[in-house]
C-alpha cells in the first residue's frame, strides 16, 4: 500500500509551508498585523487514530472550537481546525478593531463567526497549496462549527469513521502579539491519498 | 453554441458577480426574480450603494478577503440567516418569513492569474432549514415525553433517577447538600381492590397533583414506581426536609378524593434520606437509605414521616 514516505513528507511540509507563508503574509496585510506561522509538522494517520492523537494533543479536559469544512472536485474530502475556545474573543478584537469586519451579529454569534472566518482562511491557505500541487481547482461547501467551545468528548463525530486516512498538520499561529495552537486534519479516502502521493511524486521529481 | 449566461439565468441559484470596487457586472434572472430588481437597475452599480444592509453583514469585508487572499468566503445560514433580504415564497410554510440563505463568494482569475472579480452565488436554504427546525422540535418533544409518567404527567422514575445523580454530581462540586423524599400511599392495594383500578389510576392523578401543589418550582418529583413516588430537594437541610414532607403528609391526609361520586381519604408515608448523612453516595444508595425510613415507618403503623436515625418517628401518631 502506498504511504507516505519521509521523502513525500518533507515535499508536503514544504509544499504547505509555502502555502501558510504566502497566507500569513496576505492575512497580514488584510489585518494590518503580523501574522506569525511556524513550521508545519506533518503526519499521517489512519482516521480511527485521529481522536486519540488529539486528545493528546489538545487535551481530553480543555474547551476548544473545531471547524469543519468539506471540499469537493478532482480530489475530495472534508478539513477540521481545532483551536482553543479563548481565541473566540482574541479573533473578535482583532478582526473588529485591526481588520474593521463588524457584522451586526449578537456577541455569541459574532464569536463564531469570527471562528469560521479565520478557519476559513487558515483552511483556504493550507488548502491552496494542495491544490496548485495537484493542479485542479476544489469547491468549498460553507464552514461550520461542529464543536462549540467543549471538550472533545462532546464530538458524536468520534464515533464515525470511514476506514481512510487523514493528514495532521500541527502549527502555531501568532497573530499580532498573542500565541495560538492550533491543529488542522485534512481527511481523504484512500483513492486521494493515491492521487496526492502521485502528486507529490512529481513534484520530487521536478525539484530533483 | 451554448451561451453561458442563458445556463446561469437557468440556474436556481442566485449568481451575481462583482469587480474590486463592488460594480455589479451580472445579475443573473434567479436574482431578478427574487429582489424584484431587473437587471439593468443594477449592472454597472455599486451592489453595497444599491443594497446597504449589505455593510451591516460585513459583506465588502469578506469580498475584500477574496480579492486579497484568493479564497473562498461565506455567510452560513446558522449564524446569518440570511444575506438578502428576500421574501419566503412558501405558501404552506409561511413560518420563516425571509428566505434562509446560504451564500458563497469565490474568486474569478484573471488571465494574469489575480483575482478581479468575485462571484457570488446565493442559495436557498429555507426547506433545509423548516426541515432542521422540525426536527429539532420533534426531538423535544420525544426528549420531553421520554422524562414523563404517561398516567400522572410528573417526571418518570428515569427522569428522576437523571435529575438526582445532576443534584448527586453538583454536591460533589459545590457541596451544595440535598434531601429525597421517598413515599408510598397507605393501604393502596384496598384502594384498587375495593373502588377498582381506574380509581387507584385517579388518586395517583391526584396525589401527584395535591404534592405538585406543595412543593418548590425547583423541587423535582417524579413517580418512583406504583404508588411510590420520589422527591428531590435541592438545597433542602434534613430539618427542612421533614417540614415538607410532614406537610405533604398532613394536606393529603385532610384532602378529600372523589372518584364516581364515591368520596374518601387516603394517607401517606414518607422516608427521607440526605447528604448530610454521610459523604454523597449513589442515588440508588440515597433511595435505598430512604426506602429503608419508608419501611419503617410502614411497620410503625404508617402516616408518617421517618427519618434514617432509626427512631425519629414523626407525623400524626406522634403528634405533629
Amino acid at each position: 500500500m502506498e504511504e507516505l514516505t519521509p521523502m513525500r513528507g518533507e515535499a508536503l511540509q514544504e509544499i504547505i509551508n509555502i502555502s501558510f507563508g504566502r497566507a500569513s503574509a496576505s492575512l497580514g496585510e488584510l489585518l494590518n498585523l503580523l501574522i506569525g506561522l511556524t513550521v508545519p509538522d506533518i503526519q499521517e494517520i489512519e482516521q480511527s487514530q485521529i481522536w486519540g492523537e488529539l486528545e493528546r494533543l489538545v487535551g481530553i479536559d480543555r474547551d476548544i472550537t473545531i471547524i469543519q469544512q468539506s471540499f469537493t472536485g478532482a480530489f475530495s474530502g472534508e478539513v477540521l481546525l481545532t483551536m482553543p475556545s479563548y481565541a473566540g474573543k482574541q479573533f473578535i478584537a482583532i478582526l473588529g478593531q485591526e481588520g474593521g469586519f463588524i457584522p451586526d451579529l449578537p456577541t455569541t454569534e459574532l464569536e463564531m463567526e469570527v471562528f469560521l472566518e479565520i478557519g476559513n482562511m487558515m483552511i483556504g491557505a493550507c488548502m491552496g497549496g494542495f491544490v496548485d500541487l495537484l493542479k485542479t481547482s476544489v469547491g468549498y461547501e460553507v464552514p461550520t462549527i461542529i464543536l462549540d467551545k467543549k471538550p472533545l468528548a462532546n464530538l458524536d463525530l468520534r464515533k464515525q469513521n470511514n476506514g481512510g486516512k487523514a493528514i495532521l498538520v500541527r502549527t502555531k499561529f501568532s497573530i499580532g502579539d498573542k500565541d495560538l495552537t492550533g491543529f488542522l486534519l485534512i481527511l481523504l479516502s484512500q483513492e486521494w491519498f493515491d492521487a496526492l502521493y502521485l502528486a507529490l511524486d512529481k513534484f520530487i521529481e521536478q525539484a530533483i | 453554441m451554448i451561451d453561458f449566461r442563458d445556463v446561469i439565468d437557468q440556474l436556481t441559484v442566485g449568481v451575481i458577480i462583482v469587480t474590486r470596487s463592488m460594480e455589479v457586472v451580472f445579475w443573473n434572472r434567479w436574482m431578478e426574480e427574487h429582489s424584484r430588481v431587473p437587471r439593468e437597475e443594477v449592472v454597472g452599480k455599486v451592489l453595497t450603494e444599491k443594497f446597504p444592509a449589505l455593510k451591516q453583514k460585513g459583506f465588502a469585508w469578506k469580498a475584500e478577503t477574496v480579492f486579497k487572499l484568493g479564497n473562498f468566503a461565506f455567510f452560513s445560514n446558522k449564524h446569518h440567516q440570511f444575506l438578502f433580504e428576500f421574501q419566503n415564497v412558501r405558501y404552506f410554510r409561511p413560518s420563516l418569513s425571509q428566505m434562509q440563505q446560504n451564500v458563497i463568494l469565490a474568486p474569478l482569475r484573471g488571465p494574469d492569474g489575480t483575482v478581479d472579480h468575485v462571484c457570488v452565488s446565493i442559495f436557498d436554504v429555507t426547506d433545509a432549514v423548516l426541515y432542521e427546525q422540525q426536527l429539532v422540535e420533534s426531538k423535544r418533544k420525544l426528549e420531553e415525553l421520554s422524562k414523563i409518567d404517561e398516567l400522572t404527567g410528573i417526571s418518570n422514575r428515569r427522569h428522576l433517577m437523571a435529575r438526582l445523580s445532576k443534584e448527586l454530581s453538583h454536591y460533589k462540586r459545590s457541596s451544595c447538600g440535598f434531601a429525597i423524599i421517598l413515599l408510598d400511599v397507605d393501604h393502596f392495594k384496598s384502594v384498587n381492590d375495593l373502588r377498582g383500578h381506574l380509581c387507584g389510576d385517579y388518586v395517583l392523578r391526584e396525589l401527584a397533583s395535591i404534592l405538585k401543589g406543595q412543593l418548590r418550582e425547583y423541587d423535582i418529583l417524579g413517580r418512583y414506581g406504583g404508588e411510590e413516588f420520589g422527591i428531590v430537594l435541592p438545597g433542602a437541610t434534613v430539618d427542612q426536609a421533614m417540614t415538607i414532607a410532614e406537610r405533604l403528609r398532613s394536606k393529603v391526609e385532610k384532602s378529600t378524593f372523589e372518584h364516581d361520586s364515591d368520596k374518601f381519604n387516603i394517607t401517606i408515608t414518607l422516608g427521607i434520606a440526605s447528604t448530610e448523612f454521610g459523604p454523597a453516595m449513589s442515588p440508588n444508595d440515597l433511595f435505598k437509605i430512604a426506602d429503608k425510613c419508608l419501611y419503617q415507618g410502614k411497620s410503625s403503623g404508617r402516616n408518617c414521616v421517618v427519618v434514617p436515625n432509626g427512631d425519629a418517628v414523626q407525623g400524626a401518631r406522634s403528634g405533629r
